[in-house]
């Protein structure tokens, strides 16, 4: 049931009240097993980036070096091992947690919101708008991501928030990109010319009406990005531009791991398969919503 | 005489294109009275949907004069170009692109209402919303429907609802029933037709379906290649056409007596390029009547009897 009879209007006629908005979302979501299965990932995921942050003392259990418990493999009293300082690969990748979902949502946010409002505004307005902004987003894209990042990290210093910013701003081209197009097959139906005949302003039109049309390829795209945001920053952190060393990012472990590989998998393995898990549930989810979003796709 | 609603004078629309000015409207120019229907026919690409819109501004004239009530619309401000909109409505021709596949029938009909400001009230609104649907013959049980779960015909009662939303007075209706099923065609033209008497709506109504034409208007205008052709009260268009486009226009229409004798006119040719036209009679490449002087000068719409105006040196008889 779409809609239940509940509400009474003044003169006693009882209309029809819809299921707000959420839920109707959610109705549709539930129906999508693997969208739940990612979604409980992901909460789970976020329960332990929050718990995390409580359970470890971040200079005692992450950061502290123990010579005498360097490289051990996984054992009952150490699960995920022990890396070449012998901090505990378990805590630093549930640590870890924190950081990647950090810079997965903090830079899929910057970039999504930019690129989406610069593609929106050039594929609505179409002309001199449009060239002007796509001219200067083509000139960002050819530079490429690692040198944008070297420029940007070089400018305004290593830190964690100038290395979303970096990556972030890197994405943007893409993001403009999609939503662009997206935006110039929705703008020619005759419903965008329906609002303009009713008086809509053109900005209500995009958030009302364009956008909410040309979300489907947007949000595939932002759901990828996550994952190679995280994949990025470990590219960051591995040239030593991104988070510095002690830091339990999943990236900048796989690269201080680069050494001992061979001998101890165990120390790429866990880190990667977290990547890995991350990615995926965020990946569900966001096919999940992409689908609930979409009335027509209703059964 | 009755009171004039809107009058047009010398609109154009020109649409630059690689190749050249693409004259979809030229020079076009008619009036209509409060409460009467003007029916604008021609065949496709002859300009009448662009002549809907250029008065309305959703497509910007390159020139001319559109008086509204004794106001130019076109040298408005946007602020009062915003007053305007409630005063006049469009209906569009394909109920399946105009409406946004993902608001419901609710959705659609309050956007109107909620932003003209006409009612702020939450219950006001929704009881306007159901009394619209109820005017436009929508059942409340669809009150939060998508538009994807109903027929092509309930989907234009929308549009129409919409329309009505805001009270307008002046309804431009493009091709509204040409995209649904013949006969729904009929429900939707009653509808149109008793709300003009209830609300005392003007329409001007584009089509290219003259059956549907004599039926629903007052006064017929007949377009060609952008240009204004004839211009008449229906039953004496339909009596007496005099461009010698009208009357190949009107042999066309199929008579349901087998018996009766045929004379369709037929036209030779193909429909010359919208684009950076000669300056002769637009139809003098498929004219039968074509002579020098059509091809030396383009004619001038004028009224050859009361009310009937023809562009055309030599108006049949």
């Amino acid at each position: 049931m779409l809609f239940k009879k509940s509400k009474k209007i003044d003169d006693g006629r009882s209309i029809y009240v819809k299921k707000s908005r959420m839920q109707e979302i959610w109705h549709q979501f539930q129906k999508n097993k693997g969208a739940v299965v990612g979604l409980i990932m992901l909460i789970i995921i976020i329960g332990i980036a929050i718990v995390s942050g409580f359970v470890f003392d971040y200079k005692e259990d992450i950061c502290a070096r123990h010579a005498a418990t360097r490289l051990i493999k996984p054992c009952l009293e150490h699960p995920f091992g022990t890396d070449q300082m012998g901090r505990s690969v378990l805590a630093r990748v549930l640590y870890g947690t924190r950081y990647s979902l950090l810079i997965g949502i903090v830079v899929v946010g910057v970039s999504t919101g930019i690129g989406t409002m610069l593609g929106a505004i050039a594929g609505y307005y179409g002309g001199k708008i449009e060239t002007v902004i796509m001219r200067i987003v083509e000139i960002f894209m050819m530079i490429p991501n690692i040198l944008l990042g070297i420029i940007f990290v070089a400018a305004f210093g290593i830190s964690l928030t100038n290395l979303m910013l970096a990556l972030g701003l890197s994405t943007v081209p893409h993001f403009a990109r999609t939503a662009r197009s997206s935006v110039m097959t929705v703008r020619g139906n005759e419903y965008v010319e329906a609002a303009k005949a009713m008086g809509v302003s053109d900005f209500k039109i995009i958030f009302t009406h364009v956008l909410p049309n040309a979300l489907s390829a947007i949000l595939v795209q932002a759901t990828t990005r996550v994952a190679s945001a995280i994949i990025s920053a470990a590219t960051f952190s591995f040239i030593g531009l991104g988070v510095p060393s002690p830091t339990p990012e999943w990236g900048a472990m796989l690269s201080d791991a680069r050494q001992n590989m061979r001998d101890f998998p165990h120390l790429v393995i866990f880190p990667g398969l977290a990547i890995m898990v991350t990615v995926l549930a965020i990946n569900l989810v966001g096919d999940g919503l992409r689908d609930a979003l979409d009335p027509k796709l209703k059964r | 005489m009755s009171e004039t609603l809107l009058e047009v004078r010398n609109l154009t629309k020109y649409f630059s294109t690689p190749r050249g000015l693409l004259h979809a409207v030229d020079g076009v120019s008619f009036t209509i009275d409060k409460g009467k229907t003007l029916g604008v026919v021609g065949e496709s690409g002859c300009g009448k949907s662009t002549t809907g819109r250029a008065i309305l501004r959703l497509q910007e004239p390159t020139a001319g004069e559109v008086y509204f009530e004794g106001k130019d619309i076109l040298k408005m401000k946007r602020r009062e170009m915003h007053q305007m909109r409630r005063e006049m409505q469009i209906i569009f021709q394909d109920p399946y692109s105009s409406l946004d596949p993902r608001k419901t029938v609710n959705q659609l009909i309050r956007e109107p209402i909620v932003n003209n400001k006409l009612l702020t009230d939450k219950m006001e609104i929704e009881k306007r919303v159901l009394e619209l649907m109820s005017t436009v013959g929508l059942a409340e049980r669809l009150y939060n429907t998508y538009p994807h779960e109903l027929d092509g015909g309930r989907r234009q009662r929308i549009g129409i609802a919409r329309a009505l939303a805001v009270n307008p007075k002046f309804i431009v209706c493009d091709e509204p029933v040409s995209a649904l099923d013949v006969s729904i065609q009929a429900q939707v033209l009653n509808l149109l037709k008793e709300l003009q008497k209830d609300l005392g709506l003007t329409y001007m109504f584009i089509t290219h379906n003259l059956s549907v034409i004599y039926y629903f208007a007052d006064d017929i205008a007949v377009m060609y290649l952008g240009r204004l052709v004839e211009k008449a009260p229906a039953e004496e268009l339909f009596a007496h056409p005099m461009h010698p486009y009208t009357q190949a226009l009107l042999s066309a229409i199929p008579n349901p007596d087998i018996d009766a004798p045929r004379n369709r006119l037929l036209l030779k040719g193909e429909i010359s390029s919208p684009i950076n036209p000669p300056p002769q009679c637009r139809f003098a490449k498929r004219c039968n009547y074509c002579c020098e002087q059509c091809t030396a000068g383009e004619p001038v719409l004028r009224e050859i009897s009361p009310n009937h105006f023809v562009a055309c040196h030599f108006p049949l008889e």
